[in-house]
């Protein structure tokens, strides 16, 4: 498997707080690769750590094959959308974004059609001229968006990129990197698990700056062979379902309206015998979700108890 | 890849043009050249009163303008011997009198307020970028050589400007208030005066660039930048006095690695001299910067 | 890359010590000149920048004699290459100055004229640009304007000169020789007024009104070859102290010896 980012034991500390402890990471070349963890977990860090912001104190960064980055060899193959960064208050959007380009080697006739259509993907192609000190926040958030895919990189690091954003923007954003190139990596990191899940077909998460969990998507959210039911508050006796599925464990949010049912074995001959249960006691089903929620798979990862029906 | 000194060319140009619209920068070029202007205004009014009150002396008919005699009152005896008291160096004060005064007063003023105007536009604009995180757009497109290194660039070029600017300005009043003055030859000196003072200036802002690189806050920097030019300045006139034979030869070698050091060999026609302050002033201005770097270099943004 | 980051260093390195050497020297040079210079400053009146100022704008009585008689100075030209300024200058700066007058004692012929020299610059520079502005001249007669005014002092001290010879061969100077001499040398000064006429355009003297007066423009130099007769003019003005008859006047006569 070719990687587009590996991190072995990279370590990062400020005084005393310790942001890295041993980060280890395996980006495969052309995922969709999301990062995800607390607040403080150490995610930013990463970011900035395999974008050159931040210096590690330890550990090997590989990106691209071709060793840690420095912009002799990476400029215009990795660029980073960094979380908290403000772009210059006085430049335009159309010439800071053909500085950036040109700075990353676009030649120059790239330059003006590429940032006019990359504007126009995320619905600011009427303010380039503008100054970024009059857009909203979050214009001036798809502008620094617009910039980490200038140059078609070959590693793109998005650092909370729709952090800012309105729902009909965000939507807009999430099409848009859906809509990459085939071989192009991206890396999101993100509070929001659900744009995660729904976005990313690869995810790690980082907790306390250590690697907790990584895999594809399905892996994540599928490998406790879970299935889900929530129903209408009504009361029924959990001990005969157990009887029935006896190899299972089972559970009962406390007002009763949701159920989970962690199994082995054949999802549709479990679920068989549960529905036909419920039904049996006359409980109303409302609905059915197989395989876990990332957000579930997160807290339990991270030790935090889930609560049925959360 | 790119080369280097394409990238640091790139910022650079980046740099004077965001510089020039941003307001700090505009308005500080302003007050400059308003600097620059009044004092070339003054001066005349001072002259025009000179020559009033030597008509009367003389028992001649007084000039409605004034500059009618200025370059006789500039090479006489008694105005050379001031300008030497003043100057405490008799070869820079003949050096001086062969530039027309007029522009002299240019130079002076351009001179002493330069270093003013890089202090309050140039840490300010280096350490804004680093604070607000701008900066971490650029560096994963280029190194942090050519992004410092551009920035020394973008900001000289704005001492340029603020220094084209100045020259225009001073030169129109004194063209509209002077009308027998030479006006080729005035410019002619307000330019190579110009020159000069940015030679100097560099140096000032290699020094803000290599301050500025240790801070996130624009105002910390700028008063930084302040103090520092004070500290240098105060230093300047402690070499000045304590120099000497011996252990004193310390204030010597000080002398040379500050800016004031070099101040009057740049006002000297000898190219030896000029060439001699030029090169220190170069490379002084690049030393400090480059020890800014050395920090910036390694540091988190 | 990163051995580039030394060179501003190094030329800095290179710079300091090359030029530790020079620069002391030089220092030292400086020094000692500044300790010649108080020498010399303590061996007259103290001067301030001011002092100087007020000198200029009361010049001739006080100013230093000028090195250069006639034409622009040429600050480069200037003899004193070495950087100490060992003429006394103004040597007798207050006895020169009595009563706005000059004490002919005191002061030698030839410094006087230096002095006028220098406020001849300065005057006619004035009277020139004022003459030229009312006038209305055209580039071409402000030339021939010129060019009179150059001939009239050439004229002038031709002059002189040949009435030196006369004063040189004589044993004293007598009223008769001087007033003789001033008339000799008036007519110049109409001759330059009667080419004016001829030469410039016929409005330029009530352009210029009646105020321009052409003895303002006469080039103290050419009273240069004067100063071979110098001890003459001294007898005479011991002479007019001592005689009650030349008390009657306001000092200072033998000024006129230049119209």
């Amino acid at each position: 498997m070719n990687l587009a980012l590996e991190l072995t034991g990279v370590t990062k500390s400020y005084g005393r707080r310790k942001a890295l402890d041993g980060l280890n990471l395996r980006v495969p070349a052309g995922s969709l690769f999301g990062l995800v963890g607390s607040n403080g977990a150490g995610k930013t860090t990463a970011m900035s750590v395999v974008s050159g912001i931040v210096q590690p104190d330890g550990g090997v960064v590989d990106l691209l094959e071709s060793g840690a980055f420095d912009p002799v060899r990476h400029a215009g193959r990795v660029t980073v959308l960094p979380q908290d960064a403000l772009l210059p208050r006085e430049s335009r959007v159309r010439e800071i974004l053909g500085f950036y380009a040109e700075l990353q080697g676009v030649p120059p006739a790239d330059i003006g059609p590429m940032v006019g259509r990359l504007l126009q993907t995320v619905h600011l192609a009427d303010r380039a001229d503008s100054a970024i000190r009059t857009l909203s926040h979050g214009m001036a958030r798809r502008v620094t968006l617009v910039q980490a895919f200038l140059g078609d990189p070959d590693l793109v690091l998005l650092d909370e990129p729709m952090s800012g954003l309105d729902p009909r923007e965000a939507q807009n954003a999430r099409h848009f990197l859906a809509s990459r190139r085939a071989g192009q990596t991206v890396v999101i990191s993100s509070h929001n698990l659900h744009e995660i899940e729904r976005m990313c077909d690869r995810v790690a998460v980082v907790e306390k700056g250590r690697t907790l969990l990584q895999d594809t998507m399905d892996g994540i959210t599928g490998r406790r062979h879970v299935i889900r039911y929530r129903l209408m508050p009504a009361s029924w006796d959990l001990a005969k379902l157990e009887a029935r599925l006896p190899d299972m464990i089972l559970e009962r949010s406390p007002s009763g309206d949701a159920l989970e049912c962690r199994y082995r074995g054949d999802l549709a001959t479990v679920n068989a015998v549960i529905l036909g249960f419920l039904l049996e006691s006359k409980v109303g089903v409302l609905q059915v979700y197989p395989g876990d929620e990332l957000e579930h798979a997160y807290l339990n990862s991270t030790g935090v108890p889930v609560q049925p029906g959360a | 890849m790119m080369p280097w000194w394409k990238q640091t060319w790139i910022v650079a140009r980046h740099e004077l043009s965001d510089a020039v619209r941003s307001r700090r920068a505009a308005v500080m070029m302003v007050l400059y050249v308003a600097g620059a202007v009044t004092s070339i205004n003054g001066f005349i009014n001072v002259l025009q009163k000179l020559e009033l009150q030597i008509a009367q002396t003389l028992g001649v008919e007084a000039l409605s303008s004034a500059g009618a005699v200025t370059d006789t009152l500039w090479k006489s005896r008694p105005f050379r011997n001031m300008l030497m008291s003043l100057v405490g160096d008799r070869s820079v004060a003949m050096d001086l009198l062969s530039i027309p005064p007029i522009a002299l007063i240019y130079g002076w003023v351009a001179f002493t307020f330069v270093p003013m105007l890089v202090m309050l536009v140039t840490p300010a604009r280096v350490a804004e970028e680093i604070g607000s995180g701008a900066v971490r757009f650029v560096v994963p497109r280029c190194t942090r050589s050519a992004w410092c290194a551009g920035k020394v660039a973008g900001q000289s070029a704005l001492v340029i400007l603020a220094l084209i600017l100045s020259v225009a300005g001073a030169w129109t009043v004194a063209r509209l208030r002077l009308p027998g003055m030479d006006g080729w030859a005035v410019a002619q000196a307000m330019m190579m005066l110009a020159g000069k003072t940015w030679i100097y200036a560099f140096a000032f802002v290699g020094l803000a660039v290599g301050i500025a690189q240790f801070h996130r806050s624009p105002n910390q920097a700028t008063a930084l930048g302040f103090i520092a030019w004070m500290v240098l300045g105060i230093v300047g006139i402690m070499c000045h006095f304590y120099a000497g034979p011996g252990i004193r030869q310390i204030w010597l070698v000080i002398e040379l690695i500050i800016p004031q050091g070099h101040r009057m060999d740049l006002w000297r026609m000898d190219g030896a001299y000029l060439l001699s302050g030029c090169a220190f002033l170069a490379s002084l201005g690049m030393c400090y910067a480059a020890v800014g770097y050395a920090y910036f270099s390694r540091r988190d943004v | 890359m990163k051995a580039a980051f030394w060179i501003p260093f190094a030329l800095l390195a290179g710079l300091v010590l090359g030029g530790l050497g020079p620069r002391q020297s030089m220092r030292r040079e400086r020094d000692e000149l500044e300790r010649l210079r108080k020498a010399v400053r303590s061996e007259r009146p103290a001067r301030t920048d001011f002092g100087n100022m007020v000198d200029f704008l009361r010049f001739p009585g006080t100013a230093g004699p000028a090195t250069a008689a006639t034409g622009t100075v040429r600050v480069a030209d200037q003899p004193d290459a070495s950087g100490v300024d060992v003429t006394p200058v103004a040597t007798g700066t207050t006895e020169r100055v009595r009563g706005g007058r000059t004490n002919l004692n005191m002061v030698s012929f030839q410094e006087r004229i230096e002095a006028a020299s220098e406020l001849w610059r300065i005057r006619s520079d004035m009277v020139r640009s004022g003459f030229l502005r009312s006038a209305r001249l055209t580039p071409e007669q402000t030339v021939q304007f010129d060019v009179l005014v150059e001939a009239m002092n050439i004229r002038l001290k031709d002059r002189i000169a040949e009435w030196t010879e006369v004063l040189e061969q004589a044993e004293s100077v007598s009223p008769e020789t001087g007033v003789r001499m001033i008339n000799d040398l008036s007519e110049v000064l109409v001759l330059t007024y009667d080419e004016m006429d001829r030469t410039l355009s016929p409005e330029w003297r009530q352009n210029a009104g009646t105020s321009f007066d052409l003895g303002s423009l006469i080039d103290p130099a050419v009273a240069m070859p004067l100063t071979k007769v110098e001890p003459k003019f001294r007898d005479r003005a011991r002479m007019r102290r001592t005689d009650p008859v030349w008390n009657t006047q306001s000092g200072g006569a033998p000024v006129s010896v230049a119209p």
